[in-house]
């Protein structure tokens, strides 16, 4: 795959999934010599790197090995993004386990899109597109319930976009269920104190949202 | 790997986030000791890299350009940049903890309408962080004194009625309404009040609203 830098905006320079979408790693194969940097594939054995010494690499640290001027390794595509996986895709969006291949799916395959520009196959980027559009109508009609939270294996298969979507998906029902219940103009204690005191009636603390 | 340590931060600044009726968590100042210590040792370690490319390019009888960086053999830039990567990673995890920590003391003086951190909370913060939150909570009230009419921390939540219910959570003593009368508050004690005498109270958790 040949790369371009991106630079990257505040917003994105601070934001925490940013930041561990970036940890992902590539099959990476150097291209150069470089004396004294064996511990970088995680062992004592070697002192050196060789060309062509194959380490697994994250995002963040190929991103500066690899310029505009210069690849200082060549990379391969993560398991998360073969043929093999994108054919399940394919097949059955809704039935794929993303959280286990690679908790910020959607992120890294977007990255990977724009650094490797041209060289992945335009397939990918359409397939990856449409799975998230079929998976995001199984996503909302889960945002109508919160009892499945933790147990259903398709809840438990999302990547960290998605579980993010969900989130605040049951986070709008329950304010329109709160709206039709006329619940808004009771004036709440602060979310910020958290769950803490029982409330005068004896009743567990329910940090709950103003209005 | 670089950064490993602090990306410990950054997994512990994205739980407290996502954790409900989130708040802030304890300021891990070991971590971000030992962040600084791999800093430390990755500046030093670039310094000495620095040198001898420097010296390299220097003794190069061939080298005719004065950019050292395209001159230096490759393995020496390949050196140089992977130590730099890591340089700019622990930096950005670090920047990144510390952002999301400060925006969540902000957040906090927001919601408790100007007044200090609750005990509990300024516990968990650095040294740095308490006094940023001193002085926040005094930028915040005398820009509220600005507007000296309009509660900008006020709930912003429409109000139905004027007078409402309320029953004591915890001691408040005496209070002065609006209307010049006082009011002891006693805990457990239930009071029908003017809202906008006990407004704040309610959202700093002293009473309860009651319908």
């Amino acid at each position: 795959m040949s790369w371009t830098a991106r630079p990257l905006t505040d917003v994105d320079y601070y934001d925490l999934d940013g930041i561990l979408a970036e940890q992902q790693c590539l099959p990476a194969t150097f291209q150069v010599h470089i004396p004294g940097m064996g511990y970088l594939d995680g062992t004592e054995e070697n002192e050196d790197i060789l060309e062509g010494t194959k380490i697994p690499l994250p995002v963040w640290l190929i991103d500066t090995l690899n310029t505009d001027h210069e690849m200082l390794v060549e990379t391969d595509l993560p398991k998360a993004l073969t043929e093999a996986v994108l054919r399940h895709l394919r097949a059955s969006a809704s039935k794929v386990n993303l959280q286990a291949l690679c908790p910020y799916y959607f992120m890294v395959a977007e990255k990977l899109q724009h650094m490797a520009e041209g060289t992945l196959p335009t397939t990918t980027g359409d397939t990856i597109a449409q799975a998230f559009q079929d998976r995001l109508k199984a996503v909302m009609d889960h945002t109508q319930t919160r009892l499945e939270e933790h147990t259903s294996e398709f809840v438990q298969g999302l990547d960290m976009v998605e579980r993010d979507i969900l989130k605040r998906g049951q986070d709008a029902s329950l304010q329109v269920k709160r709206w039709a219940m006329r619940t808004p103009a009771r004036i709440r204690r602060a979310p910020a104190l958290g769950m803490g005191d029982a409330d005068a009636y004896g009743r567990p603390g329910r940090g709950g949202r103003q209005g | 790997m670089y950064g490993d340590e602090a990306l410990k931060l950054v997994r512990e600044a994205k739980r407290a986030q996502a954790a409900a009726g989130s708040t802030l968590s304890v300021y891990n100042e070991t971590v971000v000791r030992n962040v600084i210590k791999e800093l430390q040792i990755l500046a030093d370690e670039q310094s000495r890299v620095v040198a001898v490319i420097q010296h390299a390019v220097d003794e190069d009888p061939y080298n005719e350009t004065d950019d050292v960086m395209a001159a230096a053999p490759a393995a020496y830039r390949a050196q140089f940049l992977l130590h730099h990567a890591g340089i700019e990673r622990n930096k950005r995890c670090l920047l990144a903890y510390h952002a999301a920590r400060i925006d969540k003391v902000r957040a906090l003086t927001w919601e408790l309408g100007g007044a200090g951190l609750p005990p509990d909370v300024a516990r968990r913060c650095s040294p740095a962080e308490a006094r940023f939150a001193e002085k926040y909570a005094e930028l915040l009230t005398s820009f509220k004194g600005v507007h000296g009419s309009i509660d900008l921390t006020a709930a912003p939540v429409p109000p139905k009625e004027l007078y409402i219910c309320v029953r004591v959570v915890k001691d408040c003593g005496e209070i002065f309404t609006e209307t010049g009368q006082s009011l002891v508050l006693k805990a457990n004690t239930q009071h029908f009040v003017r809202r906008t005498d006990v407004e704040r109270l309610i959202t700093q958790g002293y009473l309860v609203h009651v319908e």
